[in-house]
């Protein structure tokens, strides 16, 4: 049929957001709990996306509205690509956009908050850039292709074969999802950060609304991403997701912020390390492996 | 036919332009255009052509006249060096002088024939469309340039050589006897030098010098090559790119290498082509981004099925690649815009080589895309940064702020082409995600171009973000511009999108015959889906235009909605200042302050100086361990 690509995108972009703003919520009660508070109910995001959407619709510049909204299509689009089976490593570039989008955003503001944070966002791309791609080769190493549909029907798990890069992808994640110790440019539910909100200070209302749907996308997309390290059963990608994301909540709630020159050297050290070495094992043993 | 247009008419309008005054110059660079865009028709609509030089010219062998040419050539280049006080240059252009009359002297075969197949219709295309373009933008641009500075070399030199250069360029990629490669090799520097120095001041003559200098080391092992290859019989460079490996063949093709890694300002010779940037915007545009450079790029394309295969390959896969990533951390650390351009470039002629070097059909697809979407796109961004140079007074990027309220057309072409330089679904991000795929079995050339995009993204993002940055409350001003300054903009722009919606006709046209004639198969990059597909990856570039699409239109939508009342400034640090809002606030002391911001440049990592400390010697390192591979 030619529109199943069509339905499946559309389902897969319709049910992400819910998906995302539910484990959002649920990232804010375990949060609260380890911190011995109350904390806010599940469904907080969505009434806090809602209280958003109604608010006046301020801007710095005509300009910002372009960058969320390049962002959020564009995080969209890379979570599409993941649900269609497509290429692995035009699902990063993609993401890349969108991330350069935020970029943008941040610098397109005359303010140094907006600023810094976008200095640090690019940064942290280039600290977890390089071990992104260095999973999705070895992947490909693994499995023989980059394209997901194919990764899905290997008939063995990869997290077996690629420890390491496991490991190199759970401080991406970490990163990625804005988690101390690598809240730089932006924290996101966190009132602790020096730059105000970094490179979000100047978005409001609507428009950072959009900004936190996107977040909730590159949530499920990153899950996503985890879940295809063992793809063999519905159950055990969702599982490995589930331990990916509360590692992340655990290691947000357990450490401090460093600063950005620490957080690049300690993910080209240990990420890249890790992944290097990794890549290096399926290089001579690949063929051999179970 | 085809020579007549692509080459001869060219030389001839450059010669024209020498007769007269500013007329004659419109003339002469249209007639150029014209015939080099017929030509281009042309090339493209036949097949593989062999044009044997002997009959077009009625039974005159040519053979001999290129020895008198080169001779010429070397004397001039020798003087220049003796007028200059560059004693280095006057001998190299002497070694070169005797290397080429001991050949003169010695019985060799002549190829005598032009060739014209699916890479030289790849390199005329280029050439010709980039060329007429960049032609086309130094008319108007060049009576602004002539306004403003001293003491130049005259526009009527400029445009001679420029125009002389593209019937130089095409002849480059169309012959097939190494000696006249050798003698278009050699003219291209030349011209090259001679427009480098078109300023006469400042560094403009020394840079020059230095440029022409480390290219006449490229020609002596250009030369070398040429008296090895004599002694055993070679002089076609088809029939010398179809030859299977032998004993002794490596030295003469390590030679060739050499010469044009020089010429692609590979590390760590990287500093002629920062050096000349001095030149007028059009001739970086032209001859340092898009065209002569790629002449190297071209050769190494050309000879990689004579050494696929052997240890040669996989060390110039990695050298190319080294540079790649050398280039594309140097790149981060600059704050000079046409600085970063010239590094982008030397890091993508590095990818093109690894490319080459890697020797499979997908990475040799990779290289020929990357040739056309980069000469496009460069040239296009070397066009863009010199309207804004002369706009704004400055090429230095931190003084770009607010260059999008002056010149909002210009500025808007440049952050579309540097976009298109580092993400999807652009041409340069196909050729770099095939470049990925093809090289993911040689580790170490992967390992660096993997860094190498990493470090790519950081400097575009940097630099688009600063020319983007728009204080609160301002109106545009609507930029007014000769046509011929803003139509070859345009039309480049067109081309680099055209062609990546259409990358699958586009490969079908361009890339596949190239691959079709060095491997006598179609390789496993197939276009499917409006994309390309290669059985274990794919890349659709519509549906992300699409995305792009839809981004804009969802723009529309919420500015449409939007009221001048909801503008408000930004928060700096502390309460907006009221003369001011948006740029000064009042600080905790309660004095007003102006807010300033600026870049990251990371020059203790990434400065010119930190990065040629270890990446000179490592560069030189992969050349020696090349040499021992020569065996």
């Amino acid at each position: 049929m030619v529109y199943r690509p069509l339905l499946i995108a559309f389902g897969v972009l319709v049910l992400a957001p819910l998906l995302g703003g539910l484990l959002t919520g649920f990232d804010r009660w375990l949060s609260a709990r380890l911190q011995a508070r109350v904390g806010p109910p599940l469904w907080q995001p969505f009434a806090d996306l809602v209280k958003l959407w109604h608010k006046d619709r301020l801007t710095v510049n005509v300009v910002q509205i372009l960058y969320a909204n390049a962002y959020l299509l564009f995080v969209a689009a890379a979570l599409a690509e993941l649900a269609l089976g497509h290429d692995l490593l035009m699902l990063l570039f993609t993401l890349a956009f969108g991330t350069i989008s935020l970029v943008l955003g941040g610098f397109s503001v005359r303010s140094p908050y907006s600023r810094f944070g976008a200095q640090r966002e690019i940064m942290q791309l280039l600290a977890y850039e390089p071990i992104l791609v260095l999973m999705v080769v070895a992947i490909y190493l693994r499995t023989g292709s980059f394209l997901v549909s194919r990764v899905v029907v290997f008939p063995r798990p990869l997290l077996p074969s690629l420890p390491l890069i496991f490991l190199g992808y759970l401080l991406v994640v970490v990163i990625k999802l804005r988690k101390s110790p690598f809240d730089l440019a932006t924290s996101l539910h966190h009132p602790h950060q020096e730059l105000v909100k970094g490179i979000l200070t100047d978005y409001s209302g609507p428009y950072l609304g959009i900004i936190e749907l996107a977040h909730w996308y590159e949530l499920v997309l990153l899950l996503g991403l985890a879940g295809l390290f063992w793809a063999t059963s519905v159950w055990a990608a969702a599982g490995v997701a589930l331990l990916v994301y509360l590692a992340a909540i655990t290691v947000d709630n357990v450490s401090a912020r460093v600063t950005w020159a620490w957080m690049l050297r300690f993910a080209w050290q240990a990420g890249l390390g890790l992944a290097a070495i990794n890549v290096v094992w399926l290089y001579l043993w690949g063929a051999g492996m179970p | 036919m085809v020579i007549l247009l692509l080459v001869a008419i060219p030389l001839a309008a450059g010669l024209f332009t020498l007769i007269g005054g500013a007329w004659t110059r419109y003339v002469a660079v249209g007639g150029a255009v014209l015939s080099l865009l017929s030509g281009a028709a042309l090339v493209l609509a036949h097949g593989r052509l062999a044009l044997d030089a002997a009959t077009l010219l009625g039974g005159f062998r040519p053979g001999p006249l290129f020895g008198i040419l080169d001779a010429l050539l070397l004397a001039y280049i020798g003087l220049t060096g003796w007028r200059l006080r560059h004693l280095l240059l006057t001998l190299l252009a002497l070694v070169q002088l005797a290397g080429i009359l001991y050949l003169e002297g010695v019985p060799r075969p002549e190829a005598g024939r032009f060739v014209v197949d699916g890479l030289s219709a790849v390199m005329v295309l280029v050439v010709s469309v980039v060329g007429s373009l960049v032609a086309l933008f130094s008319l108007p641009y060049m009576r602004e340039y002539e306004r403003h500075a001293q003491g130049t070399a005259g526009p009527r030199r400029f445009f001679a050589v420029l125009l002389a250069f593209l019937g130089l360029m095409n002849g480059l990629v169309l012959a097939d006897d190494l000696h006249w490669v050798y003698f278009f090799w050699e003219a291209t520097t030349l011209a090259s030098f001679l427009l480098i120095s078109h300023p006469q001041s400042g560094d403009a003559v020394p840079n020059a010098a230095y440029a022409l200098t480390v290219n006449s080391l490229g020609g002596v092992a250009f030369v070398g090559a040429l008296v090895l290859l004599a002694g055993r019989g070679e002089a076609s460079l088809e029939q010398l790119a179809a030859t299977p490996p032998a004993p002794g063949i490596l030295v003469p093709l390590g030679l060739l290498l050499f010469a044009a890694f020089i010429k692609a300002a590979q590390f760590p010779f990287q500093r002629w082509l920062t050096a000349a940037m001095v030149a007028p915007t059009p001739v970086s545009a032209l001859l340092h981004s898009s065209t002569m450079v790629k002449a190297a790029v071209y050769l190494v394309l050309r000879l990689a099925p004579a050494f696929r295969g052997t240890p040669l390959a996989l060390a110039a896969a990695v050298y190319g690649a080294f540079s790649f990533f050398a280039g594309s951390a140097t790149a981060i650390g600059q704050a000079n815009g046409k600085k970063v351009l010239a590094y982008s470039t030397i890091a993508n002629l590095g990818l093109i080589i690894a490319c080459a070097g890697v020797g499979t059909t997908g990475a040799l697809a990779a290289a020929i895309l990357l040739v056309l979407f980069h000469a496009a796109t460069k040239a296009l961004l070397f066009l863009c940064v010199g309207t804004i140079e002369h706009g704004i007074g400055t090429r230095n990027i931190e003084e770009m702020e607010g260059v999008m309220w002056k010149m909002p057309v210009t500025t808007v072409l440049t952050v579309l082409a540097m976009l298109a330089m580092v993400v999807p679904p652009f041409g340069m991000l196909i050729g770099k995600w095939l470049a990925i795929e093809s090289s993911v079995r040689t580790p170490l050339v992967l390992a660096f171009v993997v860094f190498g995009s990493a470090f790519t993204l950081v400097f575009w993002s940097k630099w688009i973000g600063r020319i983007l940055t728009v204080s609160y409350h301002r109106k545009f001003r609507w930029e007014r511009l000769p046509v011929l300054l803003r139509l070859p903009k345009l039309l480049l722009l067109l081309a680099v999108f055209s062609g990546s919606i259409g990358v699958a006709p586009l490969y079908n046209r361009l890339v596949r015959p190239v691959i079709v004639d060095q491997f006598d198969a179609r390789g496993f990059v197939r276009t499917g889906g409006g994309g390309l597909t290669t059985g274990f990856g794919d890349f659709l570039p519509w549906p992300i235009f699409l995305v792009i699409l839809g981004v804009l239109l969802l723009l529309l939508v919420m500015v449409g909605r939007l009221e001048p009342e909801d503008a408000r400034p930004p928060y700096l640090c502390g309460e907006n200042a009221d003369q001011k809002p948006g740029t000064s606030f009042h600080t905790a002391r309660d004095e007003v302050e102006i807010a300033e911001t600026g870049n990251f440049y990371l020059e203790s990592v990434f400065g010119e100086g930190m990065v040629r400390q270890w990446a000179d010697p490592l560069a030189l390192a992969i050349l020696l361990l090349m040499v021992g591979f020569l065996r």
